[in-house]
C-alpha cells in the first residue's frame, strides 16, 4: 500500500523511530557500487568543467575571468567525487563492488518496474517530439464563442490515453474518455481562461 | 510611517476584493486536494502551477500561489490519518500517530487536531515572518559583493546538507552541478559565451523554471507511475471538529513546534519535512512519561507537534526568499519564480523596488490561513472519495501539465525539451540517492555567486587576506558559517 515510493516512507518511519536525521529529501542509502559509479561520473563532469573553463577567454584580469568560478566549481566537484568514492570504498571493498556490479543497468531492466519506467520515458519523449514537429490550430467561430482545436490536443489525447491504458489498465473507451476530458479541460483553462499559448498551436 | 500605512491600506484594498478572495479560495482548495493525494507533493503542485500563473496579473498570481502553498502543506495530513499513506512526505509523523487513532474511530478528532494545529502553525510562521523581515532586510542592505557571494554559497551548501541527511556530500554535488548549469550562457561581466558549445539558444542561459517543473513534476511521475499501487481504503472519518482546547493542553509543544518550524523554514533547503520530523522528535523526548507511552500508537500531542511545525515552515521559508532572494525550500523557489515572472525583484531591495508587495504577501498568507481552516473541514469528505482513485489514473494527467507549464514560461519549445531532460536527469539522480532541491537552488543562486565573487576579487585586488577579514566583519562571519557548514557535513554528520 505505497504511493510515495515505499522505501521513502519506510526509511522515514524508521529514521523517526531511531531519532535519526535523514534530510529533506530523505530516502535510504544506495549501494556502494552505485556510489562508486556516481563518483566516476561526477569526476568526469568536474574534469570537463575545468577543461572548458580553461578554454574560455579572459578579457581582463584573472579576477574577473569568466572561467574562474566554473573552474573552481569543477575542481571542487572533482574533490567531492573523490570523497564519495572513498566513502563507497569504506562501506565495501572494491573487489566486492566489482563482483556485485556486472551490468550496471541489468537489475533495473530485469524488474517489471524498470521496464515500465523505460517505456514511460520513451512515450513522454515521443509526446514532446511530436508536439514540437506538428503544429496547427483549427478555429470554428460559433456565435459568441470560437472553438479552437490544435495539434496539442490532437497529440495529447492519444498519447495520454495510451499511457493510461498501459498503467491504469482500464478499457480503451474509459482511457480515451478520461484523456480527452482532461486534455480538453486543461487546454481550455490555459488557452481561454488565462490566455496562455499552448505548445504546438502557434 | 505614513507611507507604511498608505501601502498597507492600498494592499488591503487589493487583497480584499471578491475576485482575489475567490482566487485564494481556488488556490487553497486545489492545494488541499493536491496535498491529500498520495504522491502529489507540495513542491510538485507549486512547480506545475508556475505555468498557470503566467496568465495571471501580479497580485492574482501571488495570491494564488500562496493559497496553493498553504493548502497543500495541510492536505498531506488527510491521507496520512485516513489511509495510512502520507499525502506529502512531511505528513509521515501525522501518519504514524493519526492512523492508529482513525482505526480506533477517532479519525475525526485526529484530523480536527491536525487542522487546528496547522491553523496555529501558520499564525506562528506569519507572526515571526512579519517580526523578522525588517531586521533581516536591514542586515541584507549592509551586504556588498563579497558578502553576497558568501551568502549564495552558504545557501547552496546548507541546502545540500539539509536535503540529504546522512550524505551531505551528495547534496553538495547536486548543488555544484546546479552551479555548472547556471554558468551556461553569456557571462554578465564580459559577455563571453560559457559552456554553450556553439548553440545560440544556450547564450540566453538555462531558465530554472523548466528545471523545477522537470525535477519535481516529471521526475515524480517517472518515480511513482510504474509502481503497482492499489488505492488505499479510507478509515471512517466521523465528525471533524478542530479542538482548540487540545492546543491549549499542549500549549508548550505548540509554541516550541511553531518556533522550530519557522526557524527550519528560514534555512535554505530545510523544508516542511525536516521541520515536522525534528519537531516530532524533540516533542517525543520532552513529553511527559504518560504521554510518551502513547507515542507511535496514536498521540494527539505528536500530531500537534508535527502539524504546527510543518505549517509554521511556510512563513519561515518566505523569510530568506523575500529578503535575500534565497528560497527557503523548493516550494519557495516556485514562489520566487512566480514573483520574478511578474517582475517582482526579491532580495534586499524588495521594499524600494516593489513598494507594498511584502504587505500583500502578509495579507495573502493570513487570508489563505483562514480559508485553509474552513476548507479543510469542508473538504475532508470529498478527499475520502478521491482516495479511491488509483494513482495510475492521476499521474499520467500530470504529464501534459508539465509540458504546458514549461512552454508557458517563455513560449519556447527549448524549455519543453529542457523540462524533459531535467525529468530524466532527476529520475537518474534520485536512483543514485542525490537530492534535487540543491540543484534548483544552485541554478537560481549561481549567477549571483559568480558576478559577486568576481566583483569582490577586483575590489580586493590590492588588499591582503588579513585586511579583508578584518575590514569586512560581516563577510568574515559568513565565511566562518560556510566553513562550519562544510565541517559539520564532513566530520560531525558522518559520525
Amino acid at each position: 500500500m505505497t504511493d510515495i515510493p515505499k522505501s521513502r516512507i519506510q526509511a522515514d518511519v524508521e529514521s523517526l523511530a531511531a531519532g535519526k536525521f535523514t534530510g529533506e529529501e530523505g530516502g535510504p542509502l544506495v549501494s556502494p557500487g552505485k556510489d562508486l559509479a556516481a563518483a566516476a561520473m561526477v569526476a568526469i563532469i568536474g574534469i570537463a568543467a575545468m577543461a572548458l573553463s580553461l578554454d574560455l577567454d579572459a578579457p581582463a584580469s584573472l579576477y574577473t575571468a569568466p572561467g574562474l568560478l566554473p573552474f573552481l566549481t569543477g575542481l571542487s566537484l572533482l574533490i567531492m567525487a573523490a570523497g564519495l568514492a572513498v566513502k563507497a570504498l569504506k562501506r565495501a571493498h572494491l573487489t566486492e563492488i566489482l563482483k556485485a556490479a556486472g551490468n550496471p543497468i541489468g537489475p533495473f531492466l530485469a524488474g517489471v518496474e524498470g521496464r515500465r519506467t523505460l517505456v514511460l520515458m520513451g512515450l513522454v519523449l515521443a509526446y514532446v517530439v511530436l508536439t514540437d514537429l506538428i503544429n496547427f490550430e483549427i478555429r470554428m467561430p460559433a456565435g459568441f464563442y470560437t472553438f479552437r482545436f490544435s495539434s496539442y490536443e490532437t497529440i495529447s489525447i492519444p498519447v495520454i490515453a495510451l499511457i493510461l491504458k498501459m498503467f491504469w489498465r482500464a478499457r480503451w473507451l474509459a482511457c480515451i474518455t478520461v484523456a480527452a476530458g482532461m486534455v480538453i479541460a486543461l487546454a481550455w483553462i490555459f488557452r481561454d481562461g488565462f490566455e496562455i499559448l499552448l505548445p504546438g498551436s502557434g | 510611517m505614513d507611507t507604511v500605512f498608505a501601502q498597507l491600506a492600498s494592499q488591503l484594498a487589493i487583497a480584499f476584493t471578491p475576485w482575489m478572495l475567490v482566487v485564494c479560495l481556488a488556490g487553497v482548495t486545489l492545494g488541499i486536494l493536491w496535498g491529500a493525494m498520495p504522491g502529489l507533493s507540495t513542491t510538485m503542485a507549486m512547480a506545475l502551477l508556475i505555468g498557470l500563473s503566467t496568465g495571471m496579473s501580479q497580485h492574482v498570481a501571488v495570491m494564488f500561489m500562496l493559497g496553493v502553498y498553504t493548502g497543500s502543506v495541510f492536505g498531506g495530513a488527510i491521507s496520512a490519518v485516513l489511509i495510512n499513506i502520507p499525502g506529502t512526505p512531511d505528513a509521515v509523523p501525522t501518519m504514524i500517530e493519526g492512523y492508529p487513532l482513525a482505526q480506533r474511530g477517532e479519525g475525526g478528532l485526529a484530523l480536527g487536531t491536525a487542522i487546528a494545529a496547522s491553523f496555529l502553525g501558520n499564525w506562528v510562521g506569519i507572526f515571526l515572518l512579519i517580526a523578522f523581515i525588517p531586521a533581516i532586510l536591514f542586515l541584507a542592505l549592509q551586504f556588498r559583493s563579497w558578502e553576497m557571494f558568501l551568502l549564495a554559497m552558504w545557501g547552496i551548501a546548507i541546502c545540500g546538507s539539509m536535503s540529504s541527511g546522512e550524505m551531505p556530500l551528495k547534496g553538495w554535488i547536486s548543488g555544484w552541478i546546479g552551479l555548472l548549469i547556471s554558468f551556461v550562457g553569456l557571462d554578465a561581466i564580459h559577455g563571453v559565451a560559457r559552456f554553450t558549445f556553439g548553440f545560440r539558444i544556450l547564450e540566453d542561459h538555462i531558465s530554472y523554471i523548466p528545471l523545477l517543473i522537470g525535477l519535481f513534476g516529471l521526475t515524480e511521475v517517472l518515480k511513482v507511475l510504474p509502481q503497482k499501487n492499489p488505492p488505499g481504503i479510507p478509515s471512517k472519518v466521523g465528525r471533524v471538529i478542530p479542538p482548540f482546547s487540545m492546543l491549549w493542553k499542549y500549549a508548550r509543544t505548540s509554541l516550541r513546534s511553531g518556533l522550530i518550524g519557522t526557524i527550519i523554514g528560514a534555512i535554505p533547503g530545510a523544508g516542511a519535512n525536516v521541520a515536522s520530523f525534528l519537531s516530532y522528535d524533540i516533542a517525543r523526548r520532552r513529553a511527559r512519561p504518560e504521554e510518551r507511552a502513547k507515542w507511535g500508537k496514536g498521540s494527539y500531542e505528536a500530531i500537534v507537534s508535527a502539524e504546527v511545525a510543518n505549517n509554521a515552515n511556510i512563513g519561515g521559508s518566505m523569510l530568506p526568499t523575500l529578503t535575500l532572494g534565497i528560497p527557503g525550500n523548493a516550494a519557495a523557489a516556485a514562489i520566487l519564480a512566480a514573483l520574478e515572472m511578474k517582475n517582482i525583484v526579491v532580495g534586499p531591495t524588495i521594499q524600494t523596488e516593489n513598494p507594498g508587495i511584502i504587505y500583500f504577501i502578509y495579507i495573502g498568507l493570513i487570508i489563505a490561513n483562514f480559508l485553509m481552516y474552513f476548507m479543510a473541514i469542508g473538504l475532508i469528505k470529498p478527499c475520502v472519495k478521491l482516495f479511491s482513485l488509483p494513482r495510475t489514473l492521476l499521474m499520467p494527467l500530470i504529464i501534459p501539465i508539465c509540458m504546458m507549464g514549461a512552454f508557458a514560461v517563455s513560449l519556447s519549445y527549448f524549455d519543453v525539451y529542457l523540462m524533459f531532460i531535467a525529468g530524466i536527469a532527476g529520475f537518474i539522480l534520485h536512483r543514485f540517492g542525490f537530492p534535487l532541491a540543491p540543484m534548483v537552488l544552485a541554478v537560481i543562486l549561481g549567477p549571483l555567486a559568480d558576478e559577486n565573487l568576481r566583483r569582490a576579487l577586483l575590489v580586493f585586488e590590492d588588499h591582503s587576506i588579513l585586511s579583508v577579514l578584518i575590514d569586512r566583519p560581516l563577510g568574515t562571519v559568513l565565511l566562518l558559517v560556510v566553513l562550519y557548514t562544510f565541517y559539520d557535513g564532513i566530520f560531525r554528520r558522518a559520525k
